[in-house]
């Protein structure tokens, strides 16, 4: 199957370069080749996370989407993209709600054995509130940080940036697993 | 430097209607000048978001919110505003407008070379003898000058260059094309369509009409357009040429002819008015980096700027002769605002066809024909609507909020979800003198520009058939057999659509109209209005389609009258 995808990629590198006369931007070609699946460093230019609470989002967000028979949240740096949201992306409002939910987390969470950590995260995954509770919006920072890295997208779902003319009504099989996008 | 000399027609803006302007005048040999307020556009080089996997973007193609919310309040709520494609959007603290307090309208704006080619969601259909009748029949708005036949062979024209693919069907509510093979239904949408033709006999879904090439043509491929991929990030810019832009097919080939001259960063002020010809003289501009002004003169001004850009000039355009506006002697210039109804609808959910699956982010919609009040009004509102939306598995995106956490919970993700389907509703909205935009009294843009102030609310007509677009798509769906049906409801604001039309409308007489069925000024015959302005009724197909066909028609017809003298 991933010889297939392979072959149509090259098939549609040529398809294009024929069509634009064979020159193409590094961006096409790295759009189209991408081979080595590693999540590339996320800038987050206002760190707010200490590194004990980087590390906590770390193992949380691993804990939500551990490594199975593909790399799980920690590989594809999903924690450096929730820092980015938290740091970078929220309003002041957000991040200082985000920050009260992450200090609220059980201190023995980190030192804890897989047991008491999965007992925490079951607690916090019951938690119910009027709105969004934390760790609702954790695993939704999560999920997204996930599934739109490389990892996510193309290991463990399927994703093609150029998909190839539409197909409507094909064998589940022929794709075998979730679009990503 | 640009000589007065070295052409004879000046076309405002390069979007969809004003690409077809020029290419039409350059490939009649005749020398055009587009003048353009916002910046060049490279086709491929400048789609500066294009092939970006989403772990390429920082926010994964979610703009920096802050920014949105500083520059963009209004042109964030378009669904195409993304960190991909921001860089063709207008700013809108750049290009300030108001609205009236109560009303509030968004004015989602390309200010670039392509214009809102660029960024348009490419649905393509034609408008029907009941939709240029639709006027005199109820008596709403003023009658069309024109007739579906006399459309005809200009539909026949532009689609053939543009690229439409899509099916035929037979059906006089929404004439046929010239198409190629469609971009079809889904497995869901297929058996959906299936039950509704088997429940109603007066409805049936075809595949959306869009402006994608399925089989690419000579005509297509001679100006180095090829194969939609399926893609579906066309706002990004395409430099496949695989969706019809200005970029991709009007310009190019308005270029390939020698006769065009683009200029770029030039915010067309005003049309100039010479009482001695009684015609139109040329256009001032003001340089938009320099803020240097100059004058343009040409034979004929064809106004492209977008329905709401061209009766901004036209408006800014007072004289001695036109104390209210150019061509305004009807007072029809900022009336009869329409958009699109739409942002309601409903979403249900088809089980079975667990085993199938689709390739490609589909670039299309459904669409399920008008089917009230074609022969004659029996509803309790007149004009109608119809319904486009689609069918896809779940993803992971429609998984927050669930419980769950570790393999099990990751391994679910894998295998996608039940097959949902979406039938939101485009409804007609009536043409009414109250909706109107007009010039600010005291507030300009940073060129001195007199802002835009917009005026327009739905009417009781409007609300009526809003309320049953959402009502018939739950009807529909239960009748098919669809479960866990919801509704929506989520847009009141005008202009999210992003058709707004009508303010410069067509028609026969003088008095209520500002061009007639040639889209020419009745006022100055040598300047026409080939956007959206020109609309006297607003249907509820998409409409870039027949802006298209009324551009090219209004260009045969004055480059005849040019080749007679008479302009």
């Amino acid at each position: 199957m991933s010889q297939d995808i392979e072959l149509n990629r090259r098939q549609l590198l040529k398809n294009v370069a024929i069509m634009t006369g064979g020159v193409l931007s590094a961006s096409v070609v790295s759009g189209i080749m991408s081979g080595a699946l590693a999540q590339e460093a996320i800038d987050v230019d206002n760190p707010v996370f200490s590194d004990a609470e980087l590390k906590l989002v770390a193992e949380m967000a691993d804990m939500i989407i551990p490594d199975t028979d593909t790399p799980g949240a920690k590989a594809a740096l999903v924690h450096d993209y929730i820092h980015a949201i938290v740091g970078d992306w929220y309003y002041d409002d957000e991040r200082a709600n985000f920050m009260k939910g992450l200090r609220a987390v059980d201190t023995g969470f980190v030192a804890g054995s897989a047991a008491e950590r999965t007992a925490i995260m079951t607690s916090l995954d019951n938690e119910e509130a009027d709105g969004k509770t934390f760790f609702e919006e954790f695993k939704e920072l999560t999920l997204v940080g996930y599934f739109s890295s490389q990892i996510g997208a193309e290991e463990e779902l399927r994703y093609e940036q150029y998909p190839g003319p539409y197909q409507g009504c094909v064998p589940f099989e022929q794709v075998s697993r979730t679009w990503a996008t | 430097m640009v000589d007065n000399a070295d052409f004879d027609v000046i076309v405002v803006g390069s979007g969809m209607s004003g690409g077809w302007a020029a290419k039409e005048f350059c490939e009649a040999g005749v020398k055009t000048l587009i003048l353009e307020r916002g910046r060049h556009v490279e086709h491929g080089e400048d789609y500066i978001g294009e092939n970006k996997d989403p772990w390429e973007m920082k926010y994964r193609d979610k703009v920096d919110q802050k920014l949105a919310d500083e520059r963009y309040p209004r042109q964030k709520r378009c669904y195409a505003f993304k960190d991909s494609t921001k860089h063709f959007f207008a700013d809108d603290i750049d290009y300030p407008y108001s609205t009236e307090k109560g009303n509030n309208f968004e004015w989602i704006r390309g200010h670039q070379l392509g214009g809102r080619s660029l960024l348009w969601h490419r649905q393509s259909y034609r408008w029907s003898d009941m939709d240029f009748s639709s006027n005199a029949r109820d008596g709403y708005g003023t009658d069309w000058p024109v007739r579906y036949k006399d459309m005809k062979s200009w539909y026949d024209y532009v689609e053939e260059f543009v690229g439409v693919s899509g099916t035929l069907e037979g059906m006089d509510q929404l004439p046929d094309g010239v198409f190629l093979p469609p971009i079809g239904l889904n497995c869901a949408e297929e058996e959906f369509g299936k039950r509704i033709e088997k429940a109603f006999d007066d409805r049936r879904l075809i595949p959306g009409r869009c402006a994608h090439l399925t089989e690419p043509q000579p005509i297509h491929t001679d100006l180095g357009r090829g194969t939609c991929q399926s893609r579906n990030q066309c706002q990004r810019g395409c430099s496949l040429g695989a969706y019809f832009s200005s970029q991709s097919a009007t310009l190019p080939a308005a270029e390939r002819t020698g006769n065009l001259t683009i200029i770029t960063d030039s915010i067309v002020h005003s049309v100039i008015y010479d009482p001695t010809s009684k015609k139109a003289s040329g256009v001032r501009v003001i340089d938009s980096k320099t803020n240097e002004t100059a004058t343009y003169n040409a034979k004929v001004i064809f106004l492209c700027a977008s329905t709401l850009g061209t009766t901004q000039i036209l408006l800014n355009s007072t004289s001695e002769h036109f104390k209210t506006g150019f061509a305004n002697s009807s007072d029809a210039v900022g009336r009869y605002l329409m958009d699109h109804l739409a942002f309601t609808g409903a979403r249900g959910e088809l089980h079975g066809y667990e085993d199938k699956y689709y390739i490609g982010r589909k670039p299309n919609s459904i669409y399920l024909p008008r089917f009230t009040n074609l022969e004659r009004d029996e509803e309790d509102f007149v004009r109608g609507f119809a319904y486009q939306g689609g069918s896809r598995r779940k993803g992971w995106d429609d998984r927050m909020g669930e419980k769950g956490f570790g393999a099990e919970f990751k391994e679910s993700f894998k295998t996608p979800g039940v097959w949902v389907i979406d039938l939101e509703g485009y409804g007609e909205m009536l043409p009414m003198a109250d909706n109107r935009v007009t010039l600010h009294k005291t507030k300009k843009d940073k060129w001195g520009m007199p802002q835009l102030h917009i005026d327009a609310k739905f009417g009781e007509n409007d609300k009526k058939i809003r309320k049953k677009m959402r009502e018939t798509a739950v009807d529909i769906m239960e009748k098919a057999g669809l479960t866990n049906i919801t509704t929506y409801n989520t847009e009141d604001s005008l202009g999210l659509s992003i058709h707004e039309m009508g303010t410069a409308r067509m028609g026969n007489d003088p008095k209520e109209s500002v061009v007639n069925g040639y889209n020419q000024c009745h006022d100055a015959t040598n300047v026409f209005i080939t956007d959206g302005a020109a609309m006297a009724s607003s249907a509820c197909q998409n409409p870039s389609l027949t802006y298209m066909a009324f551009t090219a028609r209004a260009v045969d017809y004055a480059v005849k009258n040019m080749k007679l003298g008479k302009l």
